[in-house]
């Protein structure tokens, strides 16, 4: 008993600390706290190339002769998402904020209003090299209201994922296979077809009832992918506010309504397990991964230990189809940036920063290391990048890609139309009761910031 | 009348109070006032009038979800709290005490376990395709798949949550059988009672006190948990678990809308405190006289 | 008793313990699972909750530092943290709630009954709203970031309960004897440590496992009143672990789990003794 009191007092005076130090030293060395988030561990690199980034600019320094240093360290989150930004929330509210922070490029629409975050501009148009060496639909994405406040650090695309198992089984050809994505490219698969595709792969038992299609179970982008496939817009850019279209709404209840009546998925779906999800998907039971990104590849490799060729092998992937044949195909990035708060110590110091741990060998080396895409032209045309399929067909998949509007009101909006989406799946709501639903609920919880359309 | 000098009974209650007033009672101040602005996760104060308090009335949903939270707590606290907590109490007494600790232990697991881990355990047993335990069984008994998240939310919830409620019944009930005195026991029992006599007529009567403390304490309890309803179903699949507590932590942590999170909290408060206080007079906590101890008597 | 209602009686009891294992089958299959998962290699179980391979590998966190995955801080670091806001938690609570208890027993005072009303209405405040307050406040008094911010609000929360157990306790000591200590010449102080002392250790002990309990458990306020990986909890390290919104490595999740409650269970095996004497018998005003 006296051993545990003990431990537990030596510990109390060792977490009794507040953490790093902050601000400059008396040596003129700043330091400075950065925040980054996986949250997979393969994503580790994104804090190695903040501290490698630091590394640089003391290089760059001390060959300037600039008397200043750099200290940097590096908090990498391993929760998911939601978590994160509600930890960003509490830390910056209570000044205890990074000053470099990492995460999706919500977190422009997020903290940049509050004034959390400096404004870019002015450093990146010291720098027109550097900014237009970045794909430039990047910096649309890391801005709000007209003014850049992140510098991207890598990009993914949302696809759908498809066991070449139960293909094979419904007696499609590996030509036929491997041209999939290109037909849907070409406009030539619509959702509805997709959704037959399905059908028939459970009517002839290639796939077992409700195995038809497996989709994610909480809130997120993914589902926006859906609206826009129906044709709908997402942001208002006159006034900034959100968009709801009743007809995509309707039309993609209807889609989900229409695969659970037809047993091609399962009415719990959401409340299944991702560990459930993947595992039947990957062992070939189930015929389509809808919601799915360009890291789930890295993740079922890890989790269920498979190999580049047995990938190859198993799964295949193609872009949402479109609402309608003839129209492309859409996908939803999720880019991550890196901001500066308006609490560091020394903001410029904290750009360059950011600004070094982007250079191309770093952004490429994080990419293949975690099946991102990189963000830099001069990084996509390097050798070890181009040299793996999996990613050159990811970046050929980015001309269809859209970005979530920057607002802090996206992600309600986003669970609003989940719940909808639930509400019909366990049939609770029919598709018209579920659409009225969501615009009643979006009327009251979202007020003045959504505009309802047709 | 004036208190020249502290009294002995101000020191004694005096860090207590004072803890309880500074971490208890002035964030539930703050509280009340929160629930007048609008305040979201600038943590701007913005002072709005009652316009926050009045917002529940235009949500669509509000109706079910108090709905809800009145046949969660009803349900879960009859059944499970009180009603698993007496029968494990009352059946882990009547063997032999090793065994009886055991399966005490056992079902005081629940409690000591991580919630987050805790929901997996059941996630693993409820699991909907063939990996599930359940459906394992129900596989080898010649069953289908059952999908009992999302078709019998209330079930599971009420399950889960009533699993580790049990145990503090069960504590406290199982300490207050085995203060009956052993010579009532013998005497009931060379009376030649039957067991289920002996239980009616000694064991349950001295448990009558702890089950209206328990009783009133756990409805308290369940009317503001929500962790493992968030953790197990987050509320649905559609609204179907949704409590007032998960509701509000929807809208106040998730959408960080503190002001309205106030607002709804307000709101609970005020229905736990009815209850508590319905609760004191139906079982007289306060009234049952002053014990001839009392010693000291401040005028 | 007679040989026939010796064995009726055992015939009973064996039936009561099946019940009782009946009753308890999904607690003994989840558990038996989650032992098992911590040194199962590989996903495949026979019967569903045996692995047909076992390992140590997932328990490697216990002496490499990476071994959980990620950035995580050192787990025996994060023990430590836990156990010393257990451990306070329980040490203030005790204290506070047995001179409380011992008040409310033993004072008649203005405003006793309202008080004690008072303690228990105090339950009915969700300790879901009280977060943004809490944080407010706490940012104000500049204990954010700090653990014992955490262990004084978990104390205050916890108090209500445990006083009026206490009170139950003492309620239950009569009179008579503490009577009796005083002519027999010992002070107020020394009639309270050797005659009422030894009756209410078991309620003391009842409040322990609970408080340690809470101080164990917290996650909420941990989550986002601490900011430095340095102070987490158990709660919350296995949150980051278990969180990814990814596959789940069960082995490890299972191993951090087992090794969370271990702690636990050796404090209820050490306070099982009295713990199973709570007396609530003293409700009664």
């Amino acid at each position: 008993m006296r051993a545990i009191v003990l431990l537990a007092l030596a510990a109390c005076a060792g977490s009794c600390g507040t953490g790093g130090e902050r601000g400059v030293d008396e040596g003129g060395v700043v330091h400075l706290v950065g925040w980054v988030t996986g949250p997979e561990p393969s994503a580790f690199a994104r804090k190695t190339n903040l501290i490698e980034g630091a590394r640089r600019l003391n290089r760059e320094l001390a060959e300037s002769g600039d008397p200043r240093r750099v200290a940097i360290d590096v908090d990498f989150n391993t929760t998911s998402h939601d978590p994160y930004v509600k930890k960003l929330v509490f830390a910056f509210a209570s000044g205890r904020g990074p000053d470099i922070a990492c995460g999706g490029h919500e977190i422009v629409g997020q903290f940049a209003p509050p004034g959390y975050l400096v404004p870019l501009d002015d450093y990146l148009a010291a720098r027109p090299a550097f900014k237009s060496d970045f794909f430039p639909v990047l910096w649309a994405a890391m801005s709000w209201r007209g003014v850049v406040y992140a510098v991207p650090q890598d990009n993914e695309v949302r696809l759908a994922y498809i066991g070449k198992k139960p293909l094979r089984a419904l007696g499609w050809s590996d030509a036929e296979i491997d041209g999939l994505s290109d037909s849907v490219e070409r406009g030539e698969l619509s959702l509805d077809d997709m959704a037959e595709l399905v059908d028939k792969a459970v009517a002839s038992g290639a796939v077992k009832a409700e195995r038809g299609l497996y989709h994610r179970n909480r809130s997120g982008f993914d589902w926006l992918e859906f609206l826009l496939a129906y044709g709908a817009r997402l942001e208002d850019p006159g006034s900034g506010r959100l968009v709801l279209s009743r007809r995509a709404t309707l039309a993609t209840l209807r889609l989900f309504d229409r695969l659970v009546a037809h047993r091609a998925m399962p009415p719990g779906m959401t409340s299944y397990t991702e560990r459930t999800i993947y595992q039947n998907f990957v062992d070939g039971e189930v015929l389509i991964w809808l919601t799915g990104g360009s890291w789930h590849k890295l993740e079922f490799q890890g989790a269920f230990d498979i190999s580049d060729a047995e990938f190859r092998d198993r799964i295949a992937y193609f872009p949402i189809p479109s609402g309608r044949r003839g129209q492309p195909p859409v996908s939803v990035s999720h880019p991550f940036g890196c901001a500066v708060a308006a609490t560091a110590p020394d903001r410029e110091l904290a750009f360059r920063v950011i600004e070094r741990a982007i250079d191309p060998d770093l952004d490429v080396g994080h990419a293949i290391k975690s099946s991102h895409l990189v963000v830099r032209k001069s990084s996509s045309e390097s050798g070890p990048y181009q040299a793996d399929p999996f990613l050159r067909d990811m970046i050929d998949l980015l001309r269809f890609t859209h970005f979530a509007p920057n607002h802090a009101k996206l992600t309600r909006l986003q669970r609003i139309l989940f719940d909808g989406i639930r509400g019909v799946e366990v049939g609770v709501l029919s598709p018209e009761e579920a659409l009225d639903f969501v615009v009643r609920v979006c009327q009251a919880r979202m007020g003045e910031d959504l505009v309802i359309e047709d | 009348m004036a208190i020249s000098r502290p009294r002995p009974w101000m020191i004694l209650l005096a860090p207590a109070a004072l803890l309880i007033v500074l971490f208890y009672l002035l964030p539930a101040v703050v509280n009340l006032a929160l629930a007048f602005s609008d305040m979201d996760y600038t943590f701007d104060f913005r002072f709005v009038g009652g316009e926050s308090l009045v917002r529940p009335l235009a949500d669509p949903m509000f109706g079910r979800v108090l709905r809800n939270t009145a046949v969660y707590v009803v349900t879960t606290l009859t059944l499970m709290n009180v009603g698993v907590g007496v029968l494990l109490a009352v059946l882990t007494t009547e063997i032999p005490d090793r065994v009886g600790g055991a399966f005490r232990m056992l079902w005081l697991l629940p409690r000591a376990t991580p919630s987050v881990v805790y929901v997996l355990m059941w996630f693993f047993l409820l699991d909907p395709t063939d990996y599930g335990l359940v459906n394992k069984v129900a596989g080898a008994l010649g069953g289908e798949n059952y999908d009992l998240l999302s078709q019998r939310p209330w079930l599971v919830v009420v399950l889960l949550n009533g699993c580790v409620g049990a145990s503090m019944g069960m504590v406290i009930f199982t300490a207050a059988i085995k203060s009956i005195p052993p010579q009532l026991m013998m005497a009931a029992r060379v009376d030649g009672a039957s067991a289920w006599q002996r239980i009616r007529h000694v064991t349950l009567p001295s448990i009558a006190w702890p089950i209206m403390f328990v009783t009133t304490y756990q409805t308290l309890s369940l009317l503001t948990s929500y962790e493992y309803i968030l953790l197990a179903t987050d509320g649905g699949p559609f609204y179907q678990t949704e409590v007032l507590p998960l509701y509000i932590f929807h809208n106040a942590i998730n959408d960080f809308e503190f002001g309205y999170g106030a607002a709804l909290s307000i709101g609970l408060m005020a229905i736990g405190t009815l209850l508590a206080l319905i609760y004191w007079r139906v079982f007289r906590f306060g009234g049952r006289g002053a014990a001839a101890q009392r010693i000291e008597v401040e005028s | 008793m007679t040989g026939e209602a010796m064995r009726g009686e055992r015939g009973a009891r064996a039936t009561i313990i099946v019940g009782l294992v009946l009753l308890s089958l999904p607690l003994i299959a989840s558990y038996l699972w989650l032992v098992l998962a911590s040194f199962g290699d590989g996903h495949d179980l026979t019967w569903g909750i045996f692995p047909t391979d076992y390992t140590v590998k997932h328990w490697r966190f216990l002496w490499d530092p990476k071994g959980a995955g990620g950035d995580l801080p050192s787990i025996w670091r994060a023990t430590g943290n836990t156990l010393f806001v257990a451990l306070s938690i329980t040490l203030c609570d005790v204290f506070l709630a047995t001179n409380a208890g011992y008040v409310f027993s033993r004072w008649q005072f203005r405003g006793r009954g309202p008080l004690l009303a008072f303690t228990m209405v105090l339950h009915a405040f969700p300790s879901v709203t009280l977060l943004v307050s809490l944080f407010i406040v706490l940012l104000h008094m500049g204990l954010l970031g700090s653990l014992w911010g955490i262990v004084l609000v978990k104390v205050a929360l916890q108090l209500p309960f445990s006083i009026f157990v206490m009170k139950g306790f003492f309620d239950g000591v009569p009179w008579e004897s503490e009577m009796t200590a005083l002519t027999d010449g010992c002070t107020r102080l020394g009639a309270y440590r050797r005659v009422i002392l030894p009756q209410i250790l078991p309620g003391i002990a009842a409040i322990s496992i609970f408080s340690f309990l809470e101080g164990w458990k917290e996650f909420l306020f941990v989550f986002a009143f601490i900011f430095d990986k340095d102070s987490w909890t158990l709660s919350v390290y296995l949150q980051s672990i278990l969180s990814r919104g990814s596959v789940v490595d069960y082995g490890i999740m299972a191993a951090v789990a087992v090794f969370y409650m271990l702690p636990v269970i050796l404090f209820f095996l050490f306070t099982q003794k009295y713990l199973m004497k709570v007396q609530l018998g003293g409700v009664k005003g």
